[in-house]
């Protein structure tokens, strides 16, 4: 048995808050490592000889409100995604050919399931619970319900394998939407938004000192 | 709207599974090299000169900072991953309930020591739960190495870059002019 040391307890902190979902606390850090590079990127600017007066004013203000638009946008554009995916996604708006056969073939009913039979699978109720959840807890469905019992466990064990493939493509779904916000909100949206604002000091200073002369 | 394509099917799967941290920064950061050099060249509300020295810096600060960031990433997870080895210990009772987790040896600082405060938990539960931890420290720690490489390397590396890039600018604009002025 190994002694516990002080950056244990601090481990053991990191697992009992985090363990179940560490996607807040990767967003938080992402936004606590943006803060600091922005701070570092002002102090090196402020610090910089070389560059003129106006076009320092510019680049440190450009730095300051470009990364806090970034941050705002990444905390809407980003979780707005995220949640919009997840419901789309959990309603079934946006599926496989393989997981919409496989939850039509739940329903023994369906022998040569089609790919539009997996709406009737599931109640209208019991959809706007979400796929996973009716997945997940396959016995509280009219299906489960409906089935003979020496079915009951052959059902609840195919339920599962779908569930696990449904939350493979939804991950998958997920990353990829919030990686082209990400980009979307990081790399456009915030730069240019940070450049017009930026940018009315500066064309204040234009119409002192001529621009381009 | 149902994917009929298999191969897509296929991606979306990978990128689920595959995409991971370092990878994300990889793709943001080269996406950050494409479109703010762009943005900043495309700003007609400034003078050339502020301009230029907009646009290089953002090469500059892009390159330097993306490659800093990937870098804290992968050495993070990977020191994570490397030293937090654990053992466990099961219900008498039942084999598939965890009851409680310590590291493996001492060189696992990274593994949490719970003994009577570990919540118990199935196997399968256990190695969930265990790859998010994976996730949260690595991040923690990426944390504290890019804190490190942003106020040691990145800034003087961001300069010289910056300065390589707005001498380019201008000898580019030197050769634009002259060529116009040929003309």
């Amino acid at each position: 048995m190994i002694k516990p040391t002080g950056i244990s307890s601090f481990n053991n902190y990191i697992f009992k808050n985090y363990a179940k979902d560490s996607s807040k606390l990767l967003v938080h850090v992402g936004t606590g490592v943006t803060v600091i590079g922005a701070s570092a990127q002002v102090g090196m600017l402020l610090a910089d000889k070389d560059i003129e007066g106006h076009t320092k004013k510019y680049l440190v203000n450009q730095e300051i409100i470009t990364s806090g638009c970034c941050i705002g946008l990444y905390y809407t554009i980003c979780d707005g995604t995220r949640r919009l995916t997840n419901k789309i996604l959990e309603q079934g708006k946006f599926l496989t050919e393989k997981i919409a056969l496989s939850i039509a073939s739940l329903n023994d009913e369906n022998k040569n399931p089609k790919v539009s039979q997996w709406k009737d699978v599931f109640t209208k109720d019991e959809l706007k619970k979400g796929i996973s959840n009716n997945l997940e807890h396959i016995q509280d469905t009219k299906i489960y319900k409906n089935t003979a019992d020496s079915l009951k466990p052959q059902l609840f064990e195919y339920s599962q394998k779908i569930l696990e493939s449904f939350r493979g493509f939804k991950n998958g779904v997920s990353v990829l939407a919030v990686l082209a916000a990400s980009i979307f909100a990081g790399n456009i949206a915030g730069p240019v938004l940070g450049n017009i604002i930026a940018s009315l000091p500066a064309k204040k200073d234009c119409k002192i000192q001529p621009c381009g002369k | 709207m149902i994917i009929k394509s298999k191969s897509i099917g296929k991606f979306v799967d990978y990128s689920g599974r595959k995409l991971n941290a370092p990878q994300q920064a990889l793709i943001m950061g080269a996406s950050a090299v494409l479109f703010q050099p762009y943005i900043n060249r495309k700003n007609k509300r400034l003078d050339d000169d502020t301009r230029d020295m907009a646009v290089a810096r953002s090469i500059g600060k892009c390159i330097v900072a993306n490659s800093s960031d990937f870098l804290a990433r992968v050495v993070s997870i990977f020191a994570v991953a490397k030293l937090s080895n654990y053992i466990t210990k099961s219900d008498k009772n039942n084999e598939d309930l965890v009851t409680e987790l310590t590291p493996k040896s001492k060189l696992d600082i990274f593994a949490p020591n719970m003994k009577e405060n570990f919540e118990p938990r199935t196997n399968k539960e256990l190695l969930k739960d265990i790859k998010s931890y994976r996730y949260a420290m690595g991040a923690l720690l990426a944390t504290g190495f890019a804190v490190f490489l942003k106020t040691t390397i990145e800034l003087p590396f961001t300069k010289k870059l910056t300065d390589y890039f707005y001498k380019r600018e201008k000898l580019k604009k030197e050769i634009h002019d002259k060529t116009d002025g040929n003309k």
